[in-house]
């Protein structure tokens, strides 16, 4: 009955699937424990290096010679789990190339020596087979130096859907965060996606005058390591500054299909019907970059609708709309809500350039942070703030609460602005000039590591989707 | 024993002398003994002349604090052993690693350094090539700075 319960509980984390218990569904469809005799409770390893991190392998999972479809399927799995696991940085991957020669045994035969050999402090030693249309893959965590080499940290059983394309990568994506969850207590992010601007298919704005010379731009949605990326609006207008809604399954973005610019939310699961516009702009009332509370229930935005920009809030369903701002002659930006959901981080030039304030969700209670020059804030959920820095030749910045005081993580190359905070505070998205056009990057909280995600058009505004089905 | 021997002025002027001479003649009882007080100070100054070049410090800085700083690494060593030609195998730090890993093992000695440079100690015996074949494997880990370990020669 537990392990029932438990089973359901990992297959409904899935990412927009619909989880059958059969042989119909995709990506991870059921995961269980292994039991073995030689398991051991406590996490303690062996390290060849104490104080880093330990080094894992990552061999081609065993399979019945045979079925050639199948093992590229494993392959598949196996190479999108290591690249989820290195993401992280909790163990350091040992390439698959440089062990390739290794040979592939069961995990009684695994050879020890040949690991030790290339680094490894663990081996995780995957056996796969094809069940009724899925494919079932073991996977066990075994060390490989110490006095007890074979010992098992970790072992499940994992059924893999396979029934479109996406299928091994969801699952992998899904195995991985399962495996930092239960081997590193580490809330991966490997099953969320990252939501951009892109002029990638522009067509030139028709109708209205003030924006006929603009090219169109669209809502687009890539997974966190830029696969799959698919077009999500189709307007032909300028679509930009999409924002996940707690839970991962609404999208705000602000659009100027209508001819100004309001704030849309759209149902992930159908997109570009059942449109709402909780803010109801008009010709005259323009609304603007859009943020939702970590509960969901409201949204903040930036609004003219009293003359200058202000900060307004809202429900979703379009009730509640009040005005958070009321400091006349200034204009205030960017919205970004506390992680309790009692604040909002803000960008506002009353002092004359735009700086990074604070207010209660009262009204009340505004503070000053920062005196540079601060543009799209974003609050983490780790209680700290990213923002763009400077202008020209703007940077990532974040502030620390814990740790006052404005850290710039990038430097030199190409400007790189509006950061988006993954749910585990430990990645950043932003885009950047540094390889010529604007293109979409991810990097560790550190500045480390930058990765790009895009490589065609002018690609702006991520934003990092909240862990799914939370 | 008193020494009654007056000692010689520095400025020898002879005014000087008589008068001395005069009061350690009266009252030699009264005198104090410096030989044993020398004695002691010559010890104390030896001491302090084998000590003195000992306590040579620097200057005393209150070093700047930072937090992006990162303690200075040791360099990391690989030797080439003679051994190499039979079995393929060179030392990184004290660990035996064989060739066909030793661009990944370099890369992970280096992985979390800001400096990636290494020291190749390498036997006299081994041949260039054999050593070239391992400098090109440090150089694909992405090391930048690979430095040859050499002792001074003897005689001349």
């Amino acid at each position: 009955m537990n392990r029932t319960l438990r089973t359901l509980l990992v297959a409904a984390a899935g990412v927009g699937v619909a989880v059958t218990g059969g042989a119909l569904a995709d990506g991870l469809v059921s995961a269980e424990p292994i039991v073995q005799q030689q398991q051991v409770d406590e996490i303690a390893l062996a390290l060849s290096n104490p104080g880093a991190h330990p080094r894992l392998g990552l061999p081609d999972f065993v399979m019945r010679p045979g079925d050639p479809t199948m093992a590229a399927t494993a392959k598949t799995v196996a190479d999108v789990l290591w690249d989820d696991l290195n993401f992280e940085r909790e163990y350091y991957l040992i390439p698959r190339t440089t062990t390739a020669g290794i040979p592939v045994t069961p995990v009684a035969a695994i050879p020890y020596q040949q690991w030790a050999d290339a680094g490894a402090d663990v081996v995780l030693h995957g056996n796969a087979y094809p069940s009724g249309g899925n494919l079932v893959v073991e996977l066990r965590l075994v060390s490989v130096r110490g006095a007890a080499p074979g010992a098992q940290y970790f072992g499940k059983k994992y059924q893999c859907g396979l029934q479109t394309a996406r299928g091994p990568r969801d699952c992998a994506h899904q195995i991985a965060d399962d495996f930092h969850w239960e081997v590193r207590r580490v809330q991966g992010v490997a099953r969320t996606r990252i939501a951009f601007t892109s002029d990638r298919d522009a067509v030139r704005v028709g109708g209205r005058p003030n924006q006929s010379a603009a090219a169109s731009k669209e809502i687009y949605i890539a997974d966190y390591d830029g696969a799959n990326q698919m077009r999500f609006t189709a307007n032909r207008s300028i679509n930009i500054s999409p924002a996940w809604a707690p839970g991962g399954s609404l999208l705000a973005y602000t659009s100027y299909s209508t001819g100004f610019p309001d704030v849309y939310v759209a149902n992930l699961a159908q997109p570009g019907r059942g449109l709402q516009r909780p803010a109801a702009g008009t010709e005259a009332i323009h609304n603007q970059l859009a943020a939702w509370s970590p509960d969901g229930s409201m949204l903040a935005f930036m609004s003219n609708r009293t003359g200058d920009q202000d900060i307004w809030v809202v429900n979703r369903d379009g009730t509640g709309l009040r005005n958070l701002t009321t400091f006349r002659g200034a204009d205030e930006g960017s919205p970004t809500w506390s992680p309790d959901g009692t604040q909002l981080a803000f960008t506002s030039d009353r002092a004359g350039i735009p700086q990074l304030y604070t207010i209660n969700l009262t009204g009340t209670g505004t503070r000053r942070i920062t005196s540079e020059r601060i543009d799209r804030p974003t609050w983490s959920s780790l209680n700290f703030i990213a923002f763009t820095i400077g202008s020209p030749g703007s940077e990532i910045g974040i502030w620390d609460f814990a740790n006052p005081g404005v850290k710039v993580l990038t430097a030199g190359a190409g400007t790189s602005e509006s950061p988006s905070v993954s749910p585990n505070g430990r990645h950043i998205a932003f885009f950047t000039t540094r390889w010529g056009r604007q293109e979409i990057a991810v990097m560790d909280r550190t500045g480390q590591n930058v990765r790009r995600l895009t490589t065609t058009g002018n690609n702006t505004y991520p934003n990092w989707q909240p862990i799914p089905g939370r | 024993m008193p020494k009654l021997d007056p000692i010689p002025s520095a400025s020898g002027r002879g005014g000087g002398r008589r008068r001395t001479r005069s009061v350690r003649v009266s009252s030699s009882l009264a005198e104090i003994n410096v030989v044993p007080l020398v004695d002691v100070m010559l010890v104390l100054l030896v001491i302090f002349m084998v000590a003195a070049p000992m306590m040579q410090q620097g200057y005393p800085v209150q070093l700047p604090e930072s937090r992006q700083s990162r303690p200075i690494e040791a360099p990391v060593m690989v030797t080439i052993p003679l051994s190499f030609r039979q079995d393929q195998r060179v030392l990184i730090g004290s660990e035996s690693v064989p060739f066909q890993f030793l661009a990944e093992r370099a890369r992970q000695a280096v992985d979390a350094r800001s400096e990636k440079n290494v020291i190749i100690a390498t036997d006299g015996g081994i041949t260039m090539a054999e050593a070239i074949r391992v400098w090109d494997e440090l150089r694909a880990a992405g090391i930048t700075q690979v430095s040859v370990q050499t002792q001074p020669a003897r005689g001349r």
